[in-house]
């Protein structure tokens, strides 16, 4: 019965198995780190602009990881080739792994032919933020921007992405749409692809 | 000895016509004094400028605190009246009550002070104060563009503590 319910110790990390990790986060504390984040950057920047650039910038560190562990842990080292793929990749998959669910829609956009948008109701991190007036368009919700830039990014299909709200009748709060637009050289991929 | 006699003789204010018409102001004072929210949904009678009615209710509330304790029949020890304590610790007052208005009052331990003004038939709004502080944490505590001791101005909190305090009662 020696060793029975000891935990094997690893002698390098490299060799320790990927865990699952913890599924849920409290709310109060992710809110809180989310505020300290955004209230940091406020103080190094002088415009609103730069703010959403510096928020976008690091959900884009997030978002490039991200991809790297869900490709290993939910989908066994397959990688998206095709543009519907990799949309829907991220719409179900590192939606549901981020936020709990997966995103409200998904569209194409009916203007160009290189814009999608993902839209959602609200936004987990907006969910405790109001927007005063003098702030005008910004938007906290450049964070995901960035992280599902990270994510298209380093998956070969890059892409400008950002957060716009959306007003919507009969509800007080207004909807957020990731507009996704992506660069010229996936649409040719994409196109050759057939 | 009609002069003790019964409540029916002050004359009573009119019933809240609409149900859920109940609260009739509200403040959210912090620790230095700050008055963080002034909301009024019902009140005829203004005395005084905005300013001063906020120094006289602050005022009110800090001498009512002190009041209270030191008079405490029960208690052993004087008490530190600076200490934060929680609701219900230690010796505070809750409200007061006139023939024509309830005041309920709060302290949270961060020194973040609520008041309500109701009807008087109102019941025990503690859980309901409760409650609001707990709207003030999640809607302005957790937005990462308001400055703390500043006048509250996030449109979420407005809208759902309007929404509550209109069903209250």
């Amino acid at each position: 019965m020696i060793g029975v319910g000891k935990i094997k110790q690893y002698s390098n990390v490299l060799d320790k198995p990927l865990s699952k990790g913890k599924q849920e986060v409290s709310l109060s504390a992710f809110s809180f780190l989310f505020s300290e984040l955004v209230q940091y950057n406020q103080t190094q920047v002088d415009n609103i602009t730069e703010l959403e650039r510096r928020l976008e910038d690091a959900g884009y560190s997030v978002g490039a990881r991200v991809l790297e562990l869900l490709c290993h842990r939910e989908k066994g080292n397959r990688r998206e080739t095709r543009l519907l793929g990799i949309l829907s990749f991220v719409h179900s998959t590192v939606w549901k792994v981020l936020f709990g669910k997966v995103a409200d829609s998904l569209e194409k956009g009916t203007e160009h032919e290189d814009e999608y948008m993902i839209s959602e109701k609200e936004l987990l991190v907006n969910r405790f933020i109001s927007i005063p007036k003098d702030m005008g368009t910004f938007n906290c919700g450049a964070f995901v921007a960035g992280i599902v830039r990270g994510v298209l990014d380093s998956a070969g299909f890059p892409a400008v992405v950002s957060a716009h709200f959306v007003p919507v009748e009969g509800q007080q709060r207004p909807r957020t749409t990731i507009l996704i637009k992506f660069a010229e050289e996936v649409l040719r991929r994409e196109a050759r692809l057939g | 000895m009609q002069f003790f006699g019964g409540s029916e003789i002050s004359p009573s204010p009119p019933l809240p016509t609409a149900s859920g018409n109940n609260g009739h102001m509200m403040y959210v004072f912090n620790r230095n004094g700050i008055c963080l929210l002034y909301r009024e949904w019902n009140r005829p009678l203004h005395t005084l400028n905005a300013q001063q009615d906020h120094k006289l209710m602050f005022g009110l509330l800090f001498s009512l605190k002190s009041l209270t304790a030191k008079m405490d029949p029960t208690s052993v020890d004087k008490g530190n009246l600076g200490v934060p304590q929680l609701p219900g610790q230690g010796c505070s007052f809750h409200s007061f009550r006139t023939n024509t208005y309830k005041l309920s009052f709060m302290e949270s331990p961060s020194g973040i002070k609520i008041i309500l003004v109701t009807h008087p038939r109102t019941g025990d709004l503690r859980e309901s104060l409760k409650y609001i502080y707990n709207l003030y944490v999640e809607y302005v505590v957790k937005n990462p563009l308001y400055t703390p001791g500043t006048p509250i101005k996030c449109e979420l909190f407005d809208s759902t503590l309007d929404q509550y305090v209109r069903g209250l009662g």
